[in-house]
């Protein structure tokens, strides 16, 4: 929420000051929406996820529920894609305003990526899993 | 010719033009300096924020492997 506000007086600054904003954060801010985005679908699928889980009152019949199993398979990858997330954040954090992209970046990022990808195929298919997907950006 | 006759008056316009701009870019630099260092401290809490935020997940993922099995 502090974020949009922080994005929305940004804006407003561009309008004021022409290039302060194409200057604020440069490479660090730009990483920092990324790992902003990561955060967020990553959130997005575990609480769409825990909704699912057969057996419990918000899930749906089978076969749309996420069997024991297919959660447990799920929670471990969504638990590594959490741990990869959270040095992804620290790695940013640590960056100082101006210096070059750090290497590791684009492979923390195209692992989250691959770990979406993998939950998402896992997810039986359902309304909420459709959802879900439209919420992400997909199709 | 009526041109030439006020070109003076141009470039004293001109130079008392330049010596406001002069003037004024220490704030001018000074507001973009701040406004750089407000925006990455924004980003650094957002960051600090999102690493909670992670370690409170993974540890929920965590709990949910165990739980079910």
């Amino acid at each position: 929420m502090r974020y949009r506000r922080a994005k929305a007086g940004c804006l407003l600054g561009a309008l004021l000051l022409s290039t302060a904003c194409a200057s604020v954060g440069g490479v660090r801010h730009v990483a920092t929406v990324t790992v902003v985005s990561a955060h967020n679908t990553l959130s997005a699928i575990q609480d769409t996820e825990q909704l699912l889980v057969c057996g419990r009152s918000t899930a749906p019949a089978a076969p749309a529920c996420v069997p024991i199993p297919i959660n447990q398979k799920i929670s471990g990858e969504l638990s590594a894609a959490f741990d990869l997330d959270g040095r992804l954040a620290t790695l940013v954090r640590d960056t100082p305003v101006g210096a070059p992209q750090p290497d590791a970046i684009p492979t923390l990022v195209g692992d989250i990526a691959q770990i979406v990808a993998k939950v998402l195929n896992d997810l039986p298919s359902s309304p909420q899993k459709t959802t879900l997907v439209q919420r992400l950006g997909g199709k | 010719m009526g041109f030439l006759n006020s070109l003076p008056a141009i470039l004293q316009w001109l130079q008392l033009g330049k010596k406001v701009f002069d003037a004024g870019k220490p704030a001018l630099d000074a507001v973009l300096a701040a406004a750089a260092s407000h925006g990455a401290q924004v980003d650094t809490d957002e960051l600090n924020a999102i690493i909670l935020d992670d370690a409170k997940r993974k540890a929920e993922a965590d709990a949910e492997t165990q739980a079910t099995s």
